[in-house]
């Protein structure tokens, strides 16, 4: 099979075209409700440890367990039937840098908050910490799963991986 | 690595429809075919032509009521795609032209 070297460069051009397009229409890199419902289930074990009576935990924690494992099943749900999954060859390195990143500040930050809160004597601490990290993670986490994706689309867009 | 040009993937729809799987891990039926502007019996028809091949995988399921097809390379496919890729950078080096545009 013999084509011009301008037809070769053309069709190179049109694969990276084709993959920088499909990644930037790609959805975010993960479902941004799920770290939310991390934090609901964390925040929940809160409430039931710091201010409801000793009689609600293990109602609350059988509840909450559910609740928690019905967020796992449709987070690989909603994962696994994605329109388009990268493949793991495209994604940035630098976005999974960013996603530790801010996975380790946000539990560094929960941790931190909570001893803070404890010391201004505030009531129930854990909890009110809890509240206020679910409001950060649900503005957050979409933020980071479209910087990630732009980050993944941009790097197909450049000559050399 | 000896590249070379596959003729089961060169014909330009082909081309794209591979160079779009091989950024994925799998991609489906209806993203696939509105990212490439082609209408759904040209997909499925070289979607069959690149199963048949053994370059490209087809899973069927469901997202609620609503029936599903997604698309993944195999491990063939990626080579084939790689080495084809692979012949097309070498003949465009040989030439010393860098890649087009459009």
């Amino acid at each position: 099979m013999d084509i011009t070297p301008e037809e070769a460069a053309r069709s190179l051009a049109q694969v990276r075209e084709t993959q920088h397009r499909v990644l930037r229409a790609a959805p975010p890199m993960f479902p941004a409700w799920y770290p939310v419902a991390v934090w609901t289930f964390i925040t929940g074990m809160q409430f039931v440890t710091e201010i409801t009576p000793a009689w609600w935990f293990w109602i609350a924690v059988a509840a909450l367990s559910v609740g928690l494992v019905v967020a796992v099943l449709k987070f690989v749900s909603d994962i696994r039937n994605a329109n388009l999954r990268p493949h793991s060859s495209m994604t940035d390195p630098w976005a999974w840098v960013g996603f530790t990143a801010w996975l380790v500040t946000t539990g560094l930050a929960g941790s931190v908050l909570a001893l803070w809160f404890k010391e201004l004597g505030v009531a129930y601490p854990r909890t009110v910490t809890g509240v206020t990290m679910i409001v950060v993670v649900a503005v957050t986490a979409p933020l980071l799963a479209r910087w990630m994706s732009a980050r993944t689309a941009r790097r197909a867009e450049t000559p050399k991986r | 690595m000896t590249s070379r040009l596959d003729p089961a993937i060169h014909a330009p729809t082909r081309l794209q429809i591979v160079s779009l799987l091989a950024a994925a891990e799998e991609a489906e039926f209806a993203f696939v075919r509105d990212n490439l502007g082609i209408s759904d019996s040209v997909l499925s028809k070289h979607a069959s032509a690149l199963e048949a091949a053994g370059y490209v995988r087809i899973r069927k399921g469901y997202v609620g009521k609503r029936p599903r097809t997604w698309f993944s390379l195999t491990r063939e496919g990626r080579a084939a795609y790689t080495g084809h890729v692979a012949a097309l950078q070498a003949i465009v080096a040989r030439s010393g032209l860098s890649v087009l545009p459009d």
